[in-house]
């Protein structure tokens, strides 16, 4: 696959941002309301 | 009624052994699967969420979280709690009191190797659970070596494997190709090399490009 020039580029992006870590201590969430839904890494 | 695909469906996660997102979405993502019955094909990519980690860290994931965030270690320890409550509505036991914060390249390496040797998804289970679940550590070379052993592999070759650096390229590449699509979260899931799921979605998501990948086959 070629790759993007933005951060999905290549995909066609199903169901939004997740729960995700983009670092080392993966945004974990302090209540419901504030859960991220994923992890994101450095 | 719809058939089910001949050939799996292809799906590339990356992901890190230490990312708490990661297991809950690999549990809703299998939901999805077991309930649709379409057949896939998983390839588990390496992404390093702290490649400087030392791998003795010292300290607790609570005193780790509240270093890295700048947060109280009550708010750290509050963060914990809620993504154990997640993990458990997932029938995740994460147990946080005894996890070792560590650094994940030589347990990346351990899931090339085991690709290799076509039991990737059978490793990459075992070292999220040692990691979340049982209080192993999934840095040092032994400790992998022994839970290799424990799923019936070669101990002595995983430790050639590992102390070698015959798998440390491969797991590069899979951070840099992570890079070059401008990956910066994971889990990251991408279907057939056409969808991207970011994030542990709920199952109903991963069902939805499922079915969708699995519809487009059968109009092809």
């Amino acid at each position: 696959m070629t790759p993007p020039s933005d951060a999905t580029g290549p995909f066609t992006m199903v169901g939004g941002a997740g729960m995700a870590c983009e670092d080392d201590t993966c945004a974990l969430p302090a209540t419901a309301e504030s859960s991220p839904s994923g992890s994101e890494g450095a | 009624m719809s058939e089910s695909p001949v050939n799996p469906i292809k799906v590339d996660v990356w992901s890190d052994v230490q990312c708490p997102w990661c297991y809950i979405g690999k549990r809703r993502f299998e939901s999805a699967v077991d309930a649709s019955g379409i057949p896939v094909e998983v390839e588990f990519r390496s992404f390093e969420l702290a490649p400087d980690t030392p791998v003795d860290y010292e300290g607790t994931p609570v005193e780790y979280l509240a270093d890295r965030k700048g947060v109280s270690p009550e708010q750290a320890r509050q963060m914990v709690d809620r993504v154990t409550q997640l993990a458990a509505g997932e029938g995740l036991a994460y147990d946080y009191d005894h996890i070792h914060q560590t650094n994940t390249v030589k347990a990346h390496e351990l899931l090339h190797y085991a690709k290799e040797h076509g039991r990737q998804g059978e490793m990459k289970e075992a070292l999220l659970r040692a990691y979340f679940v049982d209080g192993g550590h999934v840095g040092r070379v032994d400790d992998l070596a022994d839970l290799a052993a424990s799923l019936g592999f070669d101990r002595a070759d995983v430790v050639r494997a590992l102390e070698s650096g015959q798998y440390t390229a491969a797991v590069k590449e899979d951070v840099a190709q992570a890079a070059a699509y401008g990956i910066h979260g994971v889990p990251f899931f991408v279907f057939d090399g056409k969808y991207g799921v970011s994030g542990a979605q709920e199952s109903n998501v991963f069902a939805q490009v499922l079915a969708q990948v699995a519809a487009e086959r059968v109009d092809a």
